[in-house]
Formats: C-alpha cells, structure tokens, sequence
C-alpha cells in the first residue's frame, strides 16, 4: 500500500472543502493553543516558583504579626506622632503621613532576642524588621520611600552587598544612633553618584540622620520577581531597628526572619522558635496565637497549589474545548464518509481492502488534527507572548510543549476519527456503487 | 480455457416488509478466455447484478463460481479484493474516477493497493492508448464523457487484469464518442483481455462476439451474431 498516494489523496479531499475542513479544525486549534499556552505559562510560573524559592532560600523561617480579630486595641497612644513621617501601624504610630497597615504588629524585641539565644547553633542570622514609610525633604521635594528598621544581618542573609560605606556598627544598634542605609534607587534620587552619599545628612522629619551606606543595586531582571512587595525592593531606606522603633515611637516588631544554618536544621529551628514565641505571648499552640510562622517550604507549598488549580482549570477548560473539536471532527468526517460513499465504493472495486479505507479515512482525521494542532501551537505561542507581558512568568515555547500539543492532536484525531473510518470501511462495495 | 464459470447462480434481495425479489433465478454460464459477450436485458432483468457477482463485489448469493478453475465462493473478504485488484478491471457507466484527481493518479489508483513493477511506465503508456497523452495532469473534472471513461478503461488495465468488467460505458454519452468507445474495448478484446459488457444497446452489443440475453433473473438467449 502507497501511504504517500492516500496522503496526497487525503489532502486533496480535505483541501476540496477549505472553508468546511477550518471550521471543523477550529475546536482543536482553540484546544491546542489552550493547551501551548497554558503548559508554557505553567512552566513559566513554576519556574519563578522554584526562583523566589531559592530567592527567599531554603533556609528562611519569617516570623511575622497575626491579628486577632477581637483583640480590639485599647490602650491607644497615637497622639505621640510628629506628623513628619510615619510607620505602619501598631500604638504609637505617627500622624500625618501616618497609614495603618492591615494588622497590627504584635512581636516585641525581647521575642528577637530570645529567638537569638536559643541554644544549638541553628542558627546562621537573625533580623528583626521594623516596617513603615517615611517622607525625606530633599530640594524642596518630598520624597516618599519605605523604611525598614533591621539589624545588620538583614543585609548578610537577603545578599544586600553594601557597595559604598559600611553596614550598621553594633554601636549603631546598641546606642539606636540616627543612621540609616540607602538602597540603591533611593540614592539615585539624591545623587548620581551614591558614593557621595556617605556621611552625607538627611531629615526625616525633625531629626537628622547621617548615611553610613549604599546597598549595591540589583540586576533588573531580578525585579521581575512576583513575591516583590509593592513599592520595589530597590526603594528601601534602612535604619538600625531599635533607632526605628524609638524615633518612630513603634513598641512592636513587624516580623523577625531567621536564616538557619542548613536545610535541615529548618523545622527543628522553627519548632523552637515557636515555642519560645508562644511562650512569651502565653499561648498553648500556634492557631490560637498572635503571631504566624512561615518557612520557604510553606510558601512555595502555597504557591504550588494555587498553580495546580490555575492549571487543573485550564486543563479543564482546554479537555473540554479538544472533546467539542473532537466531536466536530467525527461530524464532518461521518459527513464526508456519506458524501463519498460512491468513491468508497470504486476504491473497493479496484481493491482497496477493508484496512485500506480504514487508514484513509484515519488519515484524513489525523491530517485535519494535525494541521488545526499546528495553528494552535501558532497561536497559542502568540497567546502566551501576549499573555507573558501582562505576568511575570517566563514563559517559552518549549519543544515539550509542542510534542505533547501534536501527541493530542494526533490522538484525538485517532479517536475521533475511528468510528467514521471504521463506518466508511464496512460499507457494500455493491451499496456504494449504487448509492445516490 | 475456462475464465468464468456459473452454474445455479440465485440472487435473493430482502425488502423490507419481508418483501424478497428474485433477481438472479439460477444462472449457468460459462465464458472463455479471449471471450467479448455483452450482456442484455432491461432494467430490472438482473445484468447488474449478474456483474457485481462476477466481478466479486456481491458475496451474498447462492451457487458456484469458478474464476480461472478456482472456486471464489468461500473466499475471505481481503482474498476477493487481491483478484479484483488483479483480475478484474471495472468501468462504470458513472462515478468513474475520482473528483478533483489528475488523470494519471486516476490510472493509478488501483496500484496504490498494491504496487508492482513500473506502476507510472505502465500508466503513461495506458495514457498514450486511450488518446489522452496531453491530458495526463488535468483533473477529472475537467474532462469530457468519453475521456472520463476512456481514463477509466486505462485504468481498469493498469493491472492486466484476465476480465474486463464493463456496465453501460457508454450510457451517459453521445453516439460518436460511443463508437470510439467501443473501439477501443474491442481493441483490448482483440489483444487478449477477456470483455463482459452490459448494455441495453444493440449497435453496442453488436461489437461482442457473443450475446446474452437475460430477462427476469433467467438467461433467455445465448447468441453468437
């Protein structure tokens, strides 16, 4: 048998009737770009995934502020601020440029000490962080940044290279002097070279603080990342935490984050830290308690979850789409079975075994797949081009993609095609000769 | 040499309503090789049917045949479509060729079943036979009647088939080209090829060796004009 002669054979038929043969592709087409599109995006995502893990590092435990719905705050002394700038939230907190934050921070700095005495050389850094905005006059300008109070192992363990001047002294820390670190964006605002910056002073506020460092900046590819909180990651001015907590009147820490020695060291470091937490906030287990904890696995565990519902959806959607295609493609092709039943008929009488109308038709099936597979890999790939710049997620054709595109298409072309073939190759030679 | 043998040939087709129509009602028959018989009768009489069996597309019949001294009664489906590819070449009097196909492919068809030797040497000449050499690349549809069945009796011989199964060939065409029709199957009788013809005209049949008359199911004359 000549597959090539019924392949030509096949394309011809089908090319008889372009317009029908686009319509009956079109379910596949949109099934098969769902499928490019959506395996790519995956990929994409999961690879951010997999980046913000290693960004945020294994080895990251977060400490951080959980408020209780009926703890109502009470005792309030807001009347303290100065107006000048403000810090998130919690008693004490500042008027005018003053914004309350969605919970109320409830660590303390003697939980950040005790978490540093814990025995057992778990861990490698600890920082507090001491979350707010402040408002820095500069030429008659105000300019608006994120403040965060830490200490100075929160530059060691988020890689934050002090490329002009020096991170915060232990004099710095102990003695809450007014100094404080800018990222590198901010000290773009303030000159062109950052490295004048240093010892340079500033106000916030009424008070003055001298600059004693600029972070180095950041690839900008690395900005990209979603688990980037809005406002940039770049835009941070720093502050040793306990000049933040005094100069901004914040009795509380936001969260503490502590870098574990190694991988394994994680959940016992956490399971202490826990119980140190809950014992200084008096609360028998962590569900009741004022404070969460999250490890890097947690959140990645999170994350992936709420991917494999965004994907399971869209394989939802793209199964149903190539099941209605499908069904398109077994109408047309028990159509077009009936429309050339006398052709069927003179195949048989010049010899044509049952087997060989079977694989003609199947052929036709999986041809009109196969090209509705390659627009949809075309177009899905423009969807995801399309669909990339909208969310950071890099996502790329791969050739996965593509197999596993042409592999569907191919196979829901087989199953669809099975019974109009099968149909068409039982069919009375005699019958279809004399079918009108 | 016997190349067709019949004997008590009965067709029973079931209508609905248990309705039954006799249209073969025992039919002995016997052609040599070499043989040009034309097959006559009126609508209804049987003659299809009469070709369908000979030409191995209808199994669903009772009595013997024997093609080329071999019995083809029990023979499987796929064993039936061999000797129709290889033994037994068809025209028809219409749906001949396939749509939108070149000639050449149409010649073709029967080898992309099963391909032998020079396939395309052996249809270009058929070509060149039929009087269609310019025509090789046009489509079927482009074609008049009597080109349409003269690429169908090129195609019919693309195999060098032993019979030459031919139903009304010249049925839905005009009598000049019927002539030239008729010419050319005579020439292939002439050259050896075994012709069963059906028709209902007698300038037609006037070209056969041999003449057989059917009515109602039952071989009424055997003639030899």
């Amino acid at each position: 048998m000549k597959i090539g002669s019924i392949i030509g054979q096949s394309t011809t038929a089908l090319l008889a009737n372009k317009g029908r043969s686009f319509l009956t592709v079109l379910g596949i087409i949109i099934g098969i770009a769902s499928v490019i599109s959506l395996y790519s995006l995956g990929q994409g995502v999961k690879e951010n995934v997999v980046g913000n893990f290693s960004f945020l590092g294994a080895k990251t435990i977060t400490v951080s502020s959980q408020p209780i719905a009926e703890e109502e705050d009470t005792d309030n002394e807001r009347e303290g601020g100065d107006g000048a700038f403000g810090i998130g939230g919690g008693p004490g907190g500042g008027m005018g440029a003053f914004r309350m934050r969605p919970s109320d921070p409830t660590l303390k700095v003697s939980d950040y000490k005790d978490i540093i005495d814990i025995e057992g050389e778990l861990m490698e850094y600890v920082t507090p962080e001491v979350n707010g905005n402040v408002t820095i006059t500069f030429n008659e300008e105000d300019l608006q940044f994120n403040s965060s109070g830490v200490s100075s192992d929160y530059f060691l363990m988020n890689d934050k290279e002090i490329e002009y001047g020096n991170n915060f002294t232990e004099d710095n820390i102990a003695n809450s002097e007014n100094v404080v670190i800018f990222d590198a964006d901010v000290a773009k605002e303030f000159s062109d070279d950052s490295s004048n910056l240093i010892d340079r002073i500033i106000s916030i506020g009424e008070i003055e603080y001298k600059i004693v460092g600029v972070v180095k900046g950041e690839e900008a590819e690395n900005d990209d990342r979603p688990m980037m909180r809005f406002g940039g990651r770049n835009r941070n001015i720093y502050l040793p935490y306990v000049t933040a907590m005094n100069n901004f009147e914040q009795e509380y820490i936001n969260s503490i984050t502590v870098n574990a020695i190694n991988e394994e060291s994680v959940n016992s470091l956490a399971a202490k830290i826990e119980e140190t937490v809950l014992e200084n906030h008096e609360f028998d287990n962590l569900d009741d308690a004022d404070f969460m904890i999250t490890t890097a696995q947690d959140i990645l565990d999170a994350r992936n979850s709420a991917i494999s519902v965004f994907t399971n959806m869209l394989t939802g959607v793209a199964a149903i789409s190539l099941l209605v295609g499908g069904i398109g493609i077994m109408n047309i092709m028990l159509v077009s079975v009936t429309e050339r039943t006398q052709e069927i008929g003179l195949r048989k009488a010049v010899g044509a075994k049952t087997r060989h109308i079977m694989i003609q038709f199947l052929i036709e099936s999986i041809l009109l797949t196969g090209a509705g597979g390659i627009m949809g890999i075309i177009i899905g790939k423009l969807l995801t081009d399309v669909v990339t710049n909208y969310v950071t997620a890099n996502a790329a054709l791969s050739l996965d993609a593509v197999l596993i595109a042409v592999i569907v298409a191919v196979v829901t072309g087989i199953i669809f095609g099975l019974y109009p073939a099968y149909k068409a190759s039982k069919l009375d030679p005699v019958e279809a000769l004399r079918y009108e | 040499m016997k190349v067709i043998e019949l004997e008590g040939i009965r067709k029973v087709y079931e209508a609905r309503k248990g309705n039954q129509t006799n249209a073969l009602q025992g039919v002995d028959l016997t052609i040599e090789e070499g043989d040009f018989v034309a097959v006559m009768g009126p609508s209804g009489s049987g003659k299809s049917t009469l070709l369908h069996i000979i030409g191995l597309l209808d199994k669903k019949y009772s009595g013997e045949y024997r093609l080329n001294d071999k019995s083809v009664i029990n023979l499987s489906e796929n064993k039936r479509a061999d000797l129709r590819n290889e033994e037994i070449g068809f025209v028809f009097q219409r749906f001949n060729l396939l749509k939108r196909t070149t000639v050449i492919n149409n010649i073709l068809l029967p080898t992309v079943y099963r391909k032998t030797k020079d396939d395309l040497k052996r249809a270009l000449r058929l070509i060149e036979k039929v009087g269609l050499n310019d025509k090789a690349e046009h489509r079927s549809n482009e074609l008049s009647g009597g080109e349409v069945q003269r690429v169908a009796i090129a195609r019919a011989l693309i195999k060098d088939p032993t019979i030459l199964l031919a139903d009304e060939p010249t049925g839905n065409i005009d009598s000049k080209t019927a002539c030239i029709i008729m010419d050319l199957i005579k020439k292939i009788n002439e050259e050896g090829t075994t012709v069963i013809l059906i028709t209902h005209e007698e300038n037609v049949a006037k070209y056969a060796k041999r003449i057989i008359r059917i009515l109602d199911g039952k071989i009424i004359k055997d003639e030899t004009p």
